[in-house]
């Protein structure tokens, strides 16, 4: 079967909001989908057409009504967010969602670099200066000059350089699946170019 | 200003100054980063006074403070349990936990509404015969809060620490990061509810004696010193924060004990804690807002002109 070597694979999904009231709404309807390894799929729509909800299935948001869906041969369906979330990277529409405002760009990174580490003892160690290191040439990738700005809280960034650092942050441990919800969207061109290089890289 | 305050002033104050600085700190954890009003700081407070009592009548102070801060995880568990597994609204666990912990405070002193420790053996007589002098106590409760101020700033910057100061900051994008976030909300207030109980518990110790309506008002005071320890010393590193929530309980005991000092009745220390609690919040606002009136006073005069000059060119516009 072809199936059995690929990536993620969606077998009769459907959502509905608000079942059994007015607004009721079915967002997703017996969706098959199936991507191998390597894949790249874009997903296009109209507003409302049910893009988003195809993203909050895949990475946990809520549930599916009904369905399959399994990610590198391991059923996720009804998976917490949480767990799945470990090899699934997500960026969303909303620049502000993805980094926390009130702590800081080098603090930030090491949330996302937690990722990488499975032992239970690594929930008690500091950001070591290696780390430091590590993020610093990351950063500067970018080519913002955000890694002179390591110490200062990421809510002072603007929408585009956070984007830019949630895609690095996201990519950071080299995820099964990585979906971008529209994320140049609340940018201007400029900025929305340089995002969207760093998403060819 | 030396009638007002004494240097017997200046000493008790600074000695509940740092005992009440735990509940403090431990709103620090429970509301400035979780985000989370927890309201069953009261009862728990008590539950700390209550348990250290207990232990301590037994002949066993240091067990007493542990048990204590034990009591007090307990309590910070089942609030979490009640939000992150039974999906009661935070305010209202807190609510819930805080009236259940009547009767189990009530239980724990043996169904009785106080207790006494006098001629019992506790940290505070250990410390008068290892030290003497008059501040034995003071350094005793300052040697506490340090300990435990210096572990918590520690703490907050782990990645346990990270974890949990996310969570409080944008749950979105902690799940996005595979960090559970209930566990997250759990362990804070463990930590927290863990403070208050151990600041109940050396209350119990300092005063001798342990009563019901301890708790009574506590989260009001916690937060009033935490605000004025966080409008002093402003955002900065998570030890910085720690120590500004610590000085702002000083300052706090430092207010009552001057409000005491004019004759203010006892009875009436409720009412003056809320009023310093409101104006502690609100100054900073109102700071704001007498900024923001001046510039647009200042602002006023020039774009009058700017009008008139508008008005002018549109009505020669016209007549071309």
């Amino acid at each position: 079967m072809a199936e059995k070597n690929a990536m993620l694979v969606m077998r009769d999904v459907s959502k509905t909001f608000n079942p059994g009231t007015v607004n009721e709404k079915c967002a997703l309807k017996n969706l098959n989908l199936t991507l191998k390894q390597g894949d790249f799929a874009t997903i296009v729509g109209s507003n409302g057409a049910g893009k988003s909800t195809l993203f909050n299935a895949i990475t946990g948001a809520f549930f599916a009504d009904k369905g399959l869906i399994m990610l590198d041969g391991e059923d996720i369906t009804y998976q917490k967010e949480h767990v799945r979330s470990k090899v699934i990277g997500h960026l969303f529409q909303d620049p502000l969602k993805g980094t926390a405002p009130h702590m800081t760009i080098e603090e930030n990174m090491a949330l996302a670099y937690l990722r990488t580490t499975t032992s239970k003892n690594a929930y008690f160690s500091r950001i070591k200066a290696a780390d430091k290191k590590k993020f610093r040439e990351q950063l500067a990738l970018l080519d913002m000059g955000l890694e002179d700005r390591m110490k200062q809280p990421v809510g002072l960034l603007s929408g585009g350089q956070r984007q830019a650092l949630t895609l690095l942050m996201a990519t950071m441990v080299t995820p099964k699946i990585l979906l971008l919800d529209e994320h140049t969207a609340a940018l201007d061109p400029a900025t929305a170019e340089k995002v969207l290089n760093l998403t060819k890289k | 200003m030396g009638s007002i305050i004494t240097l017997s002033i200046v000493q008790s104050a600074l000695e509940l100054g740092f005992i009440y600085a735990l509940v403090a700190l431990a709103l620090f954890i429970s509301f400035s980063i979780l985000n989370i009003a927890d309201l069953s700081t009261d009862g728990c407070f008590t539950l700390g006074c209550a348990v250290c009592a207990s232990v301590t009548l037994a002949g066993h102070p240091i067990l007493g403070l542990f048990a204590a801060m034990a009591a007090g995880v307990c309590s910070g568990f089942v609030t979490a349990f009640l939000q992150t597994k039974m999906g009661i609204q935070s305010i209202l666990a807190g609510i819930i936990v805080n009236t259940g912990l009547y009767t189990i405070n009530i239980a724990v002193m043996g169904f009785a509404s106080n207790m006494n420790l006098f001629n019992c053996e506790s940290v505070f007589t250990w410390a008068k015969t290892a030290i003497g002098g008059t501040w034995y106590k003071l350094i005793v409760a300052a040697l506490i809060v340090i300990i435990v101020g210096v572990l918590i700033s520690f703490f907050l910057n782990t990645r346990l620490g990270l974890s949990i100061r996310a969570t409080g900051d944008n749950p979105d994008m902690v799940r996005a990061s595979s960090i559970n976030t209930s566990a997250m909300i759990t362990i804070g207030l463990c930590v927290a509810n863990a403070l208050t109980g151990l600041s109940g518990g050396l209350l119990a110790q300092y005063q001798k004696s342990c009563d019901i309506n301890l708790g009574t008002g506590m989260v009001t005071i916690a937060l009033a010193s935490l605000i004025i320890g966080e409008s002093i010393i402003g955002k900065g590193g998570m030890l910085q924060r720690v120590t500004g929530v610590i000085l702002g309980s000083c300052l706090y005991r430092f207010i009552v004990a001057v409000a005491l000092r004019l004759n203010v009745p006892a009875e009436c220390l409720k009412l003056v804690s809320a009023i310093i609690v409101a104006v502690a919040i609100a100054f900073p606002y109102l700071k704001k807002q007498m900024n923001f009136y001046r510039q647009k006073r200042a602002a006023k005069a020039q774009n009058q002109i700017y009008v008139q000059e508008i008005m002018k060119n549109d009505s020669e516009g016209g007549e071309r």
